[in-house]
C-alpha cells in the first residue's frame, strides 16, 4: 500500500511539473508569436486545459500532504479520545463531498464523450477537460484517507530527492 | 437556504474540515435537501476554472517562489538598505520598500515572510531596533503583497466578479502607496523619538555595488507591470513572462537555482495553485445557491433599511470585512463576500472597482492578525517571538492600517485615479 500511495503521488507530481511548465512555454510562445505578428491560435486553449490539470492534481496532492487551510482551533484544545474522533471528521467530510463530485463528473464526461462535443480550436474531445476533475476528486478521496492512515507529507517526492542530493554534495 | 448553508459551513469549519470542503459540503447538503440538481456543484466548478484569466495564479505563484529561492529578494533588500539603510529608522523604510518591491511580482504576503522576514529582523536588530519592532514591522508590510499589482487575492476577486483583472491590480496600487507611505511616516516619528537605528557612515562604492547587484531583481517587477499596464500582455501573459525573467535571473544571473529546484518549484507552485483555486471552485457553486436565494437582493434590502451614503456602506461592510478576514482564508472570504454584498454595494453608488479593492485591504488585514492570520504565525516562528508579545507590538501599525482603510473607503479616487491612469 506504501509502495502504490508513493508511485501515485509521484506520478501526480510529475503530470503538475508538466502542465506548469508548459503553460509557461505556451504562454511564452503565445506572446512571442503575437509580437512578430504570427500568432498562434492554439496557445490559449491548450494552455487552459493544462491550467485544469493542474489545478485538479494540484488540489489532491495538497489533500494527501493535508495543507489544505482550516482551522484547527478546536482539534488542537482537545485531547485524547476526542481528539481521535475529531481526526476522522475531516476525512469523512472530503470523502462525502468528492464521491459526489466523482459520480457526477464523471456523468458529465460519458456525456461529453457520447455526444462527440469538441473544443472550438485544438477539436480535441472536451473530456480531456472534464478527465482531470474526475481523476483529481478520486485522487482528493485517496490522498485523504491515506494522509488519516498513514501522516501527512508535507513535502514532495522531488524535495526529498533535492535533499538527497544535497545531502551527497556534503 | 442561504443562512442554513452558511451556518452549516461554520460548524464543519470549526470541526476542523478544510474551509473548501466545508463550503463544498454544505452546498452539497443544500441542493440534496432542497432538491436542487446536484449536477449542478460538478459544473459550476468545472465551468469556474475554464478561465485563461486564472492562469496567472500558479504563474504568479511560481515567480514568486523563484525570487525567494533565487536570491533576488535578499538582493532587493540589500540595495535598499545601502540606499536609505544608514539614515535614523532608515533600516524600517528598507523593510517597507523591499516588501513593496517584492509584492510587485510574487503577490503573496506569506512568502514575503519567509523570504524577506528573517534577513530584514536579523538586519533591524542588530542596528539597535528592539525585536518586537521590528518584527511587527515585517508582519505589516508583507501584507502590503496582497494590495501591490500582482496580488493573487486581487486577481481571484477580479475573475469571480467578473471585473477587469487588469483594472483591479491598477486599482490595488493606490491604496498599496498609502499604506506603505503611512507606515514610513510612523516608522520615521518613532524611529526618531526612540532613538531606533544606528547611523552609519554612506559607503559610495558599497551602495553602488548593491545596486548593481539589484538591478535585474528590480528589472523584474518594472517589466512586467509596464508590460501589462501598457497593454502589451495580459495579466496571465505578465505572469508567465515573470517566471521566465525570474528563471533566467535566478539560474543564469545568480546561478543560485539548478533544474532541481525548478522541478521542485514548478511542483509547489501547481499544488498551491490547486489549493487555493479549489476554494474558488466551490465558493462559485455556493454563489449558485446565494443566487437561487436572492440572497444579494435581500442584502441590499437590509442596506436601504439601513440607509446611507456609498461611504457608510462600505464602512459598514468593512466591519463584516475585518471580522471575516480575522476568522478565515482571506481567498474564502472574499469570494463568498463578493456574490453577497457587492450588488448592494454596486447599489448604494459604490463603484465595482472600489468595493473590490477596499475588500481585499480590509481582508489583507486579517493575514497580520490572531487567531488565524498566517502571516502572524509565520513572523512570529521566523522572529522566534511569542504569539502575544508580537501582537502587543503590531496594535500600533492595526491602527495606522485602518485609518487607511477609512481614507480609503472615503475618497475612492485613491484606488479609481490610478486606475484610469494605468488602464
Amino acid at each position: 500500500m506504501d509502495k502504490l500511495d508513493r508511485m501515485i503521488w509521484r506520478l501526480v507530481d510529475g503530470a503538475i511539473l508538466l502542465a506548469v511548465l508548459g503553460m509557461v512555454c505556451l504562454i511564452a510562445l503565445q506572446v512571442g508569436s503575437r509580437l512578430i505578428g504570427a500568432s498562434v491560435p492554439w496557445t490559449e486553449e491548450l494552455s487552459r486545459f493544462l491550467f485544469i490539470w493542474t489545478v485538479w492534481l494540484g488540489l489532491a496532492a495538497t489533500f494527501r500532504a493535508g495543507n489544505h487551510p482550516a482551522l484547527e482551533i478546536l482539534p488542537a484544545m482537545t485531547s485524547g479520545g476526542v481528539r481521535r474522533v475529531l481526526i476522522f471528521v475531516p476525512v469523512i467530510a472530503t470523502a462525502i463531498l468528492f464521491i459526489a463530485v466523482t459520480y457526477y463528473g464523471y456523468q458529465l464526461m460519458a456525456q461529453q464523450i457520447r455526444f462527440g462535443e469538441r473544443s472550438p480550436i485544438l477539436q480535441v474531445g472536451m473530456y480531456w477537460a472534464t478527465l482531470p476533475l474526475v481523476l483529481g476528486s478520486a485522487l482528493s478521496i485517496f490522498g485523504t484517507v491515506m494522509a488519516a492512515l498513514r501522516g501527512q507529507t508535507d513535502h514532495n517526492a522531488f524535495q526529498e530527492a533535492v535533499a538527497g542530493h544535497q545531502e551527497d554534495k556534503k | 437556504m442561504s443562512l442554513t448553508l452558511l451556518a452549516l459551513f461554520f460548524i464543519l469549519a470549526v470541526l476542523g474540515v478544510p474551509l473548501a470542503v466545508a463550503l463544498g459540503l454544505s452546498t452539497l447538503s443544500i441542493l440534496w435537501w432542497f432538491g436542487l440538481p446536484i449536477s449542478m456543484i460538478t459544473q459550476t466548478m468545472a465551468t469556474s476554472i475554464n478561465s485563461f484569466l486564472l492562469i496567472a495564479v500558479p504563474l504568479f505563484i511560481m515567480a514568486g517562489l523563484i525570487m525567494e529561492r533565487g536570491g533576488l529578494s535578499e538582493r532587493i533588500f540589500d540595495a535598499a538598505e545601502a540606499l536609505i539603510g544608514r539614515f535614523r529608522g532608515g533600516l524600517g523604510q528598507v523593510n517597507i520598500a523591499s516588501s513593496f518591491v517584492f509584492g510587485g511580482i510574487s503577490g503573496s504576503s506569506v512568502a514575503d515572510i519567509a523570504s524577506l522576514g528573517p534577513i530584514t529582523i536579523r538586519s533591524m536588530t542588530s542596528r539597535g531596533y528592539p525585536l518586537p519592532y521590528s518584527a511587527a514591522l515585517t508582519l505589516i508590510t508583507a501584507t502590503l503583497a496582497t494590495l501591490v499589482p500582482p496580488s493573487i487575492l486581487i486577481i481571484i476577486a477580479a475573475a469571480a466578479s467578473g471585473q477587469s483583472v487588469g483594472g483591479a491590480l491598477a486599482g490595488g496600487l493606490g491604496p498599496g502607496i498609502l499604506l506603505a507611505l503611512s507606515l514610513a511616516v510612523y516608522n520615521y516619528w518613532i524611529s526618531r523619538r526612540h532613538g531606533y537605528g544606528k547611523q552609519v557612515a554612506f559607503d559610495p562604492r558599497r551602495t553602488a555595488r548593491a545596486l548593481m547587484r539589484a538591478l535585474p531583481s528590480v528589472g523584474a517587477p518594472i517589466i512586467i507591470l509596464t508590460g501589462m499596464f501598457s497593454g502589451i500582455v495580459t495579466p496571465t501573459e505578465a505572469a508567465g513572462l515573470a517566471v521566465l525573467y525570474t528563471l533566467i535571473v535566478a539560474g543564469l544571473v545568480h546561478r543560485e537555482i539548478g533544474w532541481r529546484d525548478v522541478i521542485q518549484l514548478a511542483i509547489q507552485a501547481g499544488r498551491t495553485a490547486g489549493a487555493v483555486l479549489l476554494i474558488l471552485m466551490v465558493a462559485s457553486a455556493a454563489t449558485y445557491i446565494f443566487t437561487v436565494d436572492q440572497l444579494p437582493r435581500k442584502a441590499s434590502g437590509l442596506l436601504d433599511v439601513l440607509g446611507g451614503s456609498g461611504f457608510m456602506v462600505l464602512i459598514l461592510m468593512g466591519v463584516i470585512f475585518l471580522i471575516v478576514g480575522m476568522l478565515m482564508d482571506i481567498v474564502a472570504a472574499a469570494l463568498m463576500l463578493i456574490p453577497v454584498l457587492m450588488p448592494a454595494a454596486v447599489q448604494a453608488g459604490v463603484h465595482p472597482m472600489h468595493f473590490l479593492i477596499f475588500m481585499s485591504a480590509s481582508l489583507a488585514i486579517g493575514l497580520a492578525t490572531p487567531p488565524v492570520g498566517t502571516c502572524l504565525f509565520a513572523t512570529a516562528y521566523v522572529s522566534k517571538l511569542p504569539i502575544p508579545a508580537l501582537i502587543r507590538a503590531a496594535l500600533p501599525f492595526y491602527a495606522i492600517n485602518i485609518v487607511v482603510l477609512i481614507l480609503v473607503a472615503a475618497f475612492p479616487q485613491i484606488v479609481l485615479w490610478p486606475m484610469e491612469l494605468l488602464t
